[in-house]
């Protein structure tokens, strides 16, 4: 266990400030986000009284507030691992360069039964206590699909149509152990994730405060985990908001019967209903509820699934937040792989 | 005099997560207080709000146990631009509560199931006379059980949206149906049909009394109501407007 630990208050307003890879690219991050600022602030000023300022800004809330609490607790989660869990606990448990660590990622919400929102600060904490990439990206990806809650709101919306529930888990769990060997084979830790996530911050803490010779209590730890948390919220929470805003345009704008309308050509079909859940930016608890709304509208069987399955992966606001986890080619590689992997998957489950 | 200025902002800095921490902590009280939350989310997620209310305390108790003068913090812009992007849907969230999805949010999610039907001419003709009880059933319940309520007569309420070529006897009866968040809500609706031309702009809140019907038109279950009264009613509170699954 580390015994040197900076005061909370440090930690977190460390947090306030941990840069980027690129300074410049930081700046123009920093710009983005300005007017992102700008922008939102002058919609509101400028078009509140309209009709769809008001739906933008109910599903856009709506998307926060169903997510901020779910965040909240995937950061103090990645606060208790932060503290309490050591470097040589979770090697032990999941080594470097051991296949099955893969498996056993893809499949861990089952007793870790978690939303997307709140996966990402608790990978980003994984990752910094030595957690394989391949392993942690199979987290990622499976743990909002492979879980007890999410097969529990498939039935409800299915009314029990149990066949579905097992080919979104299974689909779900296949993808990500696939996506996982994939990024592990490709890119080594240094390139995938970013420095201030892959540096232990704990060792440059043991450097800056070694005269802090006493091991911390466990109040004390408790108190550091929660800064770390609060540090993680305060950080990360703003792709939330991002990702939800921008879903919130999208729901306000595209209509869904645009997305019903290539019920013909499945394949066509399946690309759609996926360009819809990256879009749509919905939990994976309660995306089964809008899937299921397509059967009347003869959505293929594949398509509905492709929207359950790659919501929880890859949306707006996951995109968004991985830019505090993993680099831009990471990030890239991550993307166009899930994509493919869920394409070809449900195109394969059309035929069959 | 710059420095005596740099060091006060350089301070308000530092406190800025935790000037977040409490403004979202108040948010989440109002919203619970009351039951406000049932404008934006399912009624059974309290117990989400509440927890996000004890972490959020959490924060901000170990943030502020643990702040100190002594906290070397830069003048740094990339903490405001944060701090701005986190407050902002709390800023929404005071802006759109009165408000709630309407007639345009029906339009861009309604997938046409077939529910429209060509009205029949002469139908209030074929009400039966039979007790009215005057409380008002769910969309909802129209929707999952027609075959509970084929042929009754029942009243509903709901906002009226009227497609376009306008057609002045008959319209949409609408209600927004919320499995986790509005974000997710699902429109929900029946064609109401009426004998006298009725002007109810869209959006409007109507309380329909008449008789339900349940046909099949090429082989799909249509359901629709004969109106016998329509009468504009005032918009429910915020929190009543949307149905839960």
């Amino acid at each position: 266990m580390d015994k040197a630990l900076k005061p909370p208050s440090e930690v977190a307003s460390g947090n306030l400030h941990q840069g980027h890879d690129h300074p410049g690219r930081g700046r123009i991050g920093l710009f983005a986000q300005l007017m992102f600022v700008l922008i939102a602030l002058g919609l509101l000023v400028f078009f509140r009284d309209r009709a769809q300022f008001h739906t933008l800004g109910i599903v856009f809330v709506s998307i926060v507030l169903e997510a901020l609490p779910f965040m909240l607790l995937g950061s103090l989660f990645g606060g208790l691992i932060e503290v309490f869990i050591s470097r040589e606990t979770i090697t032990r448990w999941l080594p470097e360069r051991r296949w099955w660590t893969i498996f056993v990622g893809a499949g861990i919400g089952i007793l870790f039964p978690v939303c997307e929102c709140a996966i990402v600060p608790v990978v980003k904490r994984l990752l910094h206590k030595g957690v394989p990439l391949s392993a942690a990206i199979a987290f990622l990806l499976g743990g909002p699909i492979v879980n007890p809650l999410v097969a529990a709101s498939t039935a409800v919306a299915y009314f029990a149509d149990w066949s579905i529930v097992v080919h979104r888990m299974i689909l779900g769990y296949l993808i990500a152990v696939v996506i996982g060997l994939l990024m592990g084979l490709i890119f080594t830790r240094t390139k995938a994730v970013r420095a201030e996530v892959y540096i232990n911050q704990f060792e440059g803490n043991a450097a800056s405060t070694a005269n802090h010779a006493r091991s911390p209590s466990a109040g004390e730890k408790a108190v550091l985990a929660v800064s770390h948390a609060a540090g993680d919220f305060f950080d990360i929470g703003r792709f939330l908001v991002i990702g939800a805003f921008i879903a919130a345009l999208l729901q306000t704008l595209v209509p869904r019967q645009l997305f019903a309308a290539a019920v013909s050509t499945p394949a066509l079909s399946i690309l759609l209903m996926m360009f819809m859940a990256v879009a749509l930016n919905l939990c994976s608890e309660a995306d089964a509820f809008v899937a299921a709304s397509f059967r009347s509208s003869l959505v293929p069987y594949s398509a509905q699934l492709a929207f359950m399955v790659l919501g929880p992966m890859l949306d707006l606001k996951l995109i968004l937040m991985y830019l505090k986890v993993f680099r831009l080619r990471a990030i890239a590689a991550l993307t166009v792989f899930t994509f493919t992997a869920v394409y070809f998957s449900m195109v394969l489950v059309q035929g069959w | 005099m710059k420095e005596k200025f740099k060091r006060p902002a350089a301070i308000l800095t530092a406190c800025l997560p935790a000037l977040i921490y409490i403004i979202w902590l108040h948010a989440f009280y109002w919203l619970l207080e009351g039951g406000r939350y049932t404008a934006l989310l399912q009624p059974k997620l309290w117990p989400l709000l509440i927890l996000a209310l004890i972490l959020l305390l959490a924060f901000s108790a170990a943030f502020i146990s643990q702040f100190t003068l002594k906290t070397r913090v830069a003048l740094h812009a990339g903490a405001w631009i944060k701090a701005a992007i986190l407050i902002l849907p709390v800023v929404y969230l005071w802006t759109v509560y009165d408000q709630s999805l309407g007639a345009d949010a029906f339009a861009n999610r309604f997938l046409n199931t077939g529910q429209s039907v060509s009205i029949k001419a002469a139908g209030l003709k074929e009400i039966p006379s039979q007790a009215f009880s005057g409380n008002p059933t769910t969309l909802l319940d129209l929707i999952l059980y027609p075959e509970t309520f084929d042929g009754q007569r029942v009243a509903i309420e709901g906002m009226v949206y009227r497609g376009t070529p306008v057609d002045n006897s008959s319209f949409k009866l609408f209600r927004f149906v919320v499995a986790c968040c509005a974000a997710d809500a699902l429109p929900f609706s029946i064609q109401v049909k009426t004998a006298t031309a009725e002007n109810f702009p869209n959006d409007a809140w109507v309380r329909v009394e008449g008789l339900f019907e349940l046909a099949a038109i090429n082989d799909k279950p249509v359901s629709s109501i004969l109106a016998e009264k329509i009468m504009p009613m005032p918009a429910p509170p915020p929190e009543k407007r949307y149905l839960f699954f």
